[in-house]
């Protein structure tokens, strides 16, 4: 008769065993010595565990870990939320302050000036949306609510799921970051036009493959098409991801373009960003303040008030520049007609590829270099920002550690089953923009999307994190698995990717590597919570 | 740390110690502690709700959100572990 395993007779001591199989052990007992040694000898360790632990004072009982019951009512999480909110209020002027580059404010969280950004703009679009606004999204919430009581609820009785923790909350973050997109107007046709006589109040979502603003758009004008046109006027910004663009009436706001062409015949009020293959700014077109841009081609005969940044391949420039012009590219051609009202300074590969017609008029200095690559090793500024990078790694870190303790370290030890991440984090990391893309043109997900993708960097963000961590744990093997020897190898850990990186080529490669590892870790973590949320 | 309050406390606070105690030292209990409390979190979590809180697999599986296979596993592994970290610091 083949003996049963340690962990059967271990359940049998425990009394855990079902009536029938106990049965079945104790048969078996009374034939093999072996077992019955190994009875006593699991009995006794029962009894130094309890006996041990008999003796833990009542304030020891956070040996139990933070292990809280499932339907906690999560005030530290409101608090964190409401220390966030207001941490952010107080800082986000400071932070306005600093010089990030301009071209990046719309992407940083905490912008007064960045319209796009979500978090801080609850309360604009709350302004300005008014009382309709919400009670669509009541109702939105609330038919959800009903859905989710009416499914939950049967669920519960069969007390076959369970909603747990990381599943609401997640549920809540998406509801409160999808609050923006009822400010949306949305229209989605082969040809979507605002007719000259039109008004749209709301901020406008527009997909289809002619996008025709004739009328007025009070709000912000989202465009996704094949040709982009404006003859009318958006007051708010114009975000346009379009085979081409024109703009012959005005935008007050901003324009953000990813377009093949963007053509500027108009009135811009504020600022013009893009990444574009072709940017005209014709002599017709203005821009109100500075031109950020990065394409292929630019041809600037109109003019711009302040100052502009090309980096392009091909400059021309017949027109007017209020301020400084800086160009990085191939080509830099200035016309007789050019007219610069700061200093031009360009970084070109070849000195012959800058013309400069004498009729052009440069009212500061010239500083025409040549595009070397420079060795960033030898800049103190290059060590200043790796520094920064980590520091706020590790301030990263260690907020995770304390936020979400189990799940930060979990996602860390779950990077030491390499292939297994690495092949979950290259398809994550390759199929979430193609799901936050579809979701997108669905429209009703537009917000969903826009917060998914927003999940998405963060969570590649943070994979470096949970890679270093796991790094760090495997060198330096701390023997006591507390807070600060987690954040000792994480420190450790990171300081090693870093050094990595900066290796030419392979640098690249094991960065791409560790992002998906980390990534596949972290998504493994989330699936492993799900499944636990999701009990059968 | 633990390991320190815990022997202090543990001369003062048993005043009768009960057979089997007497065959376990203060210091070797004090040990099996300290070893718990470096057990991972989901090891040291269902073990001391077993054997301190004395409550059933079922309870801890509820309590913990896990099936009770799982918990069952984890206190397995959980002893194993604690063996290890005992032998270890016997040697």
């Amino acid at each position: 008769m083949e003996c049963y395993s340690e962990q059967k007779v271990s359940m049998f001591v425990d009394g855990e065993l079902e009536v029938e199989e106990s049965q079945h052990l104790r048969d078996h007992l009374a034939a093999c010595s072996h077992c019955r040694r190994l009875l006593d000898a699991l009995r006794a360790e029962n009894r130094v565990l309890s006996e041990s632990l008999q003796e833990l004072p009542e304030h020891e009982f956070s040996l139990v870990g933070p292990f809280r019951s499932p339907w906690s009512i999560g005030w530290a999480d409101v608090a964190v939320m409401a220390l966030v909110l207001t941490i952010g209020s107080i800082v986000a002027p400071w932070i306005d302050h600093l010089s990030i580059p301009e071209a990046l404010q719309w992407l940083n969280p905490m912008s007064l000036s960045g319209r796009t950004n979500l978090f801080f703009n609850l309360s604009y679009y709350f302004a300005h949306g008014g009382a309709a606004m919400l009670s669509d999204y009541a109702a939105f919430v609330g038919g959800l609510l009903l859905f989710l009581l009416l499914g939950g609820g049967v669920l519960l009785l069969g007390r076959r799921w369970r909603l747990q923790q990381p599943g609401l909350r997640m549920l809540t973050v998406l509801l409160v970051f999808s609050l923006p997109g009822f400010a949306l107007e949305r229209r989605h046709s082969e040809i979507v036009t605002v007719a000259a006589r039109e008004t749209i109040d709301d901020t406008l979502l527009a997909t289809g493959n002619i996008v025709r603003v004739e009328g007025v758009v009070n709000g912000d004008l989202l465009a996704f098409g094949g040709t982009v046109e404006v003859r009318g006027t958006v007051k708010g910004d114009l975000v346009s991801f379009a085979k081409r663009t024109v703009v012959s009436g005005t935008v007050e706001g901003n324009i953000y373009d990813f377009s093949n062409s963007l053509d500027l015949d108009g009135q811009l009020g504020h600022s013009l960003y893009g990444l574009m293959q072709s940017l005209d700014v014709n002599d017709r077109g203005r821009v109100g303040e500075g031109v950020v841009v990065a394409a292929g081609d630019i041809s600037l005969e109109g003019e711009v008030v302040r100052s502009a940044t090309f980096y392009a391949g091909n400059t021309d420039v017949s027109g007017t520049v209020g301020r400084e012009l800086t160009m990085a590219g191939d080509n830099l051609i200035l016309t007789n007609t050019a007219r610069v009202g700061g200093n031009l300074s360009a970084r070109v590969r070849q000195l012959k590829n800058v013309h400069i017609a004498d009729g052009a008029t440069i009212t500061g200095s010239r500083d025409i270099q040549l595009r070397v690559k420079e060795n960033h090793f030898t800049r103190p500024k290059f060590y200043f920002y790796q520094a920064v990078w980590l520091a706020a790694a590790m301030l990263v870190g260690w907020l995770g550690l304390i936020l979400f303790p189990g799940f930060f370290q979990a996602s860390a030890h779950a990077v030491g089953s390499g292939w297994r991440s690495f092949g979950f984090g290259l398809g994550v990391l390759a199929g979430v923009p193609v799901a936050a893309f579809l979701i997108a043109i669905t429209l009703v997900g537009f917000p969903v999307s826009l917060m998914l993708f927003a999940f998405y960097l963060t969570a590649i963000y943070l994979a470096k994190i949970w890679v270093g961590a796991f790094l760090g744990q495997k060198l330096l093997k701390p023997t006591e698995a507390n807070k600060s020897d987690w954040l000792l190898g994480l420190l450790v850990g990171l300081l090693i990717l870093t050094v990595i990186g900066f290796i030419p080529y392979l640098g690249g490669l094991v960065g791409f590597v560790v992002v998906c590892v980390g990534l596949g870790a972290f998504s493994w973590q989330l699936y492993r919570v799900s499944r636990r949320v999701i009990t059968t | 740390m633990e390991a320190e309050e815990g022997i202090a406390v543990v001369e003062t606070a048993s005043p009768e110690p009960s057979p089997l105690g007497a065959i376990l030292s203060t210091e070797e209990r004090a040990q099996v502690r300290d070893a718990i409390a470096r057990l991972p979190e989901n090891y040291r979590v269902p073990l001391v709700l077993r054997y301190y809180g004395e409550l059933s697999y079922d309870e801890i599986a509820q309590q913990m959100g896990l099936k009770k296979n799982y918990v069952a596993a984890l206190i397995f592994r959980a002893k194993q572990d604690l063996r290890r970290k005992l032998s270890h610091r016997s040697q």
